[in-house]
């Protein structure tokens, strides 16, 4: 029997995990975005949020939840692995559409900005990168409800 | 949530005795979902009317409490057992050894 986080641990490690990366992202660029360490720091920045909530507690609830192999779920647990998979992708879709039109009207226009330099692609493609391998177990550890006559807690 | 795990996009839901039954034969919910082989989450799903199994489960678990399907699932809420077995004329009206007239 797997243990499961209570619903609010769930939703904050989700906050935090796509939160933490944009924001940090900006707060280094802005700090230290000339700095030749800015590139290690990036690293360093996307590695631990991977690790420390990524990872570790929101693909973990993931796959305690319903994001695992077929073999190893029951028709519920696909049937909410499926549902978790079609809103990422209707979600990822719309963002990348959404990237797209911004980029290519700040091309043509000028208007915004837009990523030009090899750090700014770098660091969309790792927030792409997070988002697209975490978000299923994302939307699964946000939904699944507090069950208090099943579900074993375990704030942390 | 999916639309299944609130019964049916279309609003019909499943009832079922899956919880009187697992009680009564005194499983725990973790045995039950053994003996099916689906996870022990489902089994509270299910007993809540959440989550309506596919045709094949449904018979696999009548199977297991050895019922009909209709036994273990309905369209329409169950009478509770108690006002079936002890509010039926032929038991209430006429107890045992008692001559009625």
């Amino acid at each position: 029997m797997t243990r499961i986080p209570a619903q609010r641990v769930r939703r904050r490690d989700v906050i935090l995990l796509f939160a933490l990366y944009p924001l940090g992202t900006f707060a280094l660029m802005y700090t230290m975005g000339a700095s030749p360490w800015y590139g290690l720091a990036h690293i360093v920045l996307t590695a631990s949020i991977m690790t420390s909530f990524g990872i570790s507690r929101v693909a973990r609830v993931g796959r305690a939840i319903a994001d695992d192999l077929d073999t190893r779920l029951d028709e519920r647990q696909l049937a909410l692995r499926n549902s978790a998979y079609l809103q990422s992708y209707r979600f990822v879709a719309a963002l990348v559409l959404l990237g797209v039109i911004w980029i290519a009207l700040g091309t043509d226009l000028g208007y915004w900005w837009i990523p030009t330099t090899w750090h700014e692609w770098n660091a969309i493609f790792w927030g792409l990168f997070i988002y697209l391998t975490l978000l299923p177990s994302a939307i699964l550890a946000w939904r699944e409800p507090d069950r208090h006559d099943e579900l074993e807690f375990a704030d942390a | 949530m999916t639309d299944n795990e609130k019964g049916r996009p279309d609003g019909v839901r499943l009832h079922n005795r899956i919880a009187v039954l697992r009680t009564e034969r005194g499983l725990s919910r973790q045995a039950l979902a053994e003996a099916l082989g689906v996870n022990y989450q489902t089994i509270g799903y299910l007993e809540r009317g959440e989550y309506n199994p596919s045709l094949e489960l449904a018979l696999r678990i009548a199977e297991l409490f050895a019922l009909p399907v209709e036994a273990v699932f309905a369209r329409e809420p169950f009478a509770p057992l108690s006002e079936l077995v002890y509010r039926r004329p032929d038991i209430t009206a006429s107890p045992k050894g008692v001559d009625r007239s």
